[in-house]
């Protein structure tokens, strides 16, 4: 008897009918109208950015007063799934990771390990340019610089 | 009592549906890059009337020079048996930045041949357009070193300009 039941778990598994019965019904699930995606377009043509990975290339110093620095636009777009515009949310964002070898600003604000406001009134539906600031001081030695950055969005 | 505890139920109730009602989402953009090493030099002070001192590329103007004029400003004039000889100082500071280099060679050259009778020096030693003079091979990064300037005027060379250039050039140690 145990391996008769054995045999039908299986096939009630690989049956055509019951995946597509499965499929039909996650398709239906409803969706959230207010659900939000967040997501990032390279602003100032860097062919090296994807949508989560901006590559700023190499970093010298070229004021006497600073480190080398590099400045990237990002431009930040704040959607509905369901494609509704309209209202507005926070963004902030943070540090995920760094090797602690750059500062990384954005829009002139300095990143750390906790969040903090980058714009409280984000329009929904459209992306705002944002200004991404690497700077190295002249104290650490040449090589890779990494950071992650968190950006967290809650509609107002 | 009981009124008290009620009106604290209400407020719980309206707290939660705030945030019930707020979306979020949250994603994270990874930035790379590379840092270089790199060098500057500049050209802190000179003598004569200069214009971009501070950046590396200053200008000197002298004006007219002649051996029984007075000196150019920042000058002093020696005059001698059969030429003269107008003498200044050039500070040059190098600043490094992601480097662990400890010292640097500075060089001189000129940017053409000077005219016939003109002799340019730094540090002493005669510059010319077609090899650079090491100034230094342990300069101090960050500080301005100061070395001696001095154009030598044959009093047999023709009345004309000067104009000239020195590039310097700070290698890394």
């Amino acid at each position: 008897m145990r391996s008769i039941a054995a045999v039908v778990l299986v096939i009630a598994l690989l049956s055509p009918e019951v995946n597509a019965a499965t499929r039909r019904r996650a398709a239906s699930a409803p969706i959230d109208p207010d659900a939000i995606t967040i997501s990032f377009t390279p602003a100032d043509g860097m062919r090296t950015t994807t949508r989560t990975a901006l590559d700023v290339g190499t970093l010298a110093r070229r004021e006497r007063a600073r480190g080398a620095r590099v400045v990237r636009n990002v431009a930040v777009g704040i959607d509905r799934i369901s494609g509704i515009t309209g209202g507005t949310a926070t963004l902030r964002a943070l540090l995920q990771y760094s090797d602690g070898r750059a500062t990384v600003r954005v829009n002139g604000i300095t990143l750390g390990a906790a969040p903090v406001v980058i714009d409280a009134h984000a329009p929904i539906g459209s992306a705002i340019v944002h200004r991404i600031d690497i700077e190295v001081p002249p104290t650490v030695p040449a090589g890779e610089v990494a950071s992650a950055i968190r950006w967290e969005v809650t509609t107002n | 009592m009981k009124k008290m505890l009620m009106g604290g139920l209400v407020l719980v109730v309206m707290a939660g549906t705030n945030a019930a009602n707020a979306a979020t989402s949250s994603g994270t953009l990874t930035v790379t890059g590379t840092v270089a090493s790199s060098i500057s030099l500049t050209v802190e002070s000179a003598g004569g009337t200069t214009s971009g001192t501070g950046t590396a590329a200053a200008t000197s103007a002298l004006g007219s020079i002649s051996k029984y004029g007075s000196a150019p400003t920042g000058f002093t004039l020696a005059r001698g048996a059969s030429n003269w000889t107008i003498s200044s100082t050039v500070g040059v500071n190098v600043d490094k930045a992601n480097l662990t280099s400890s010292d640097y060679t500075l060089t001189a050259q000129l940017g053409s041949a000077p005219a016939t009778g003109i002799v340019w020096k730094l540090n002493g030693s005669t510059l010319s357009d077609s090899a650079a003079t090491t100034l230094t091979s342990t300069g101090t990064y960050s500080s301005t070193g100061s070395y001696s300037w001095d154009i030598v005027v044959a009093d047999s060379a023709a009345a004309a300009a000067i104009d000239n250039s020195i590039n310097f050039s700070a290698t890394s140690n």
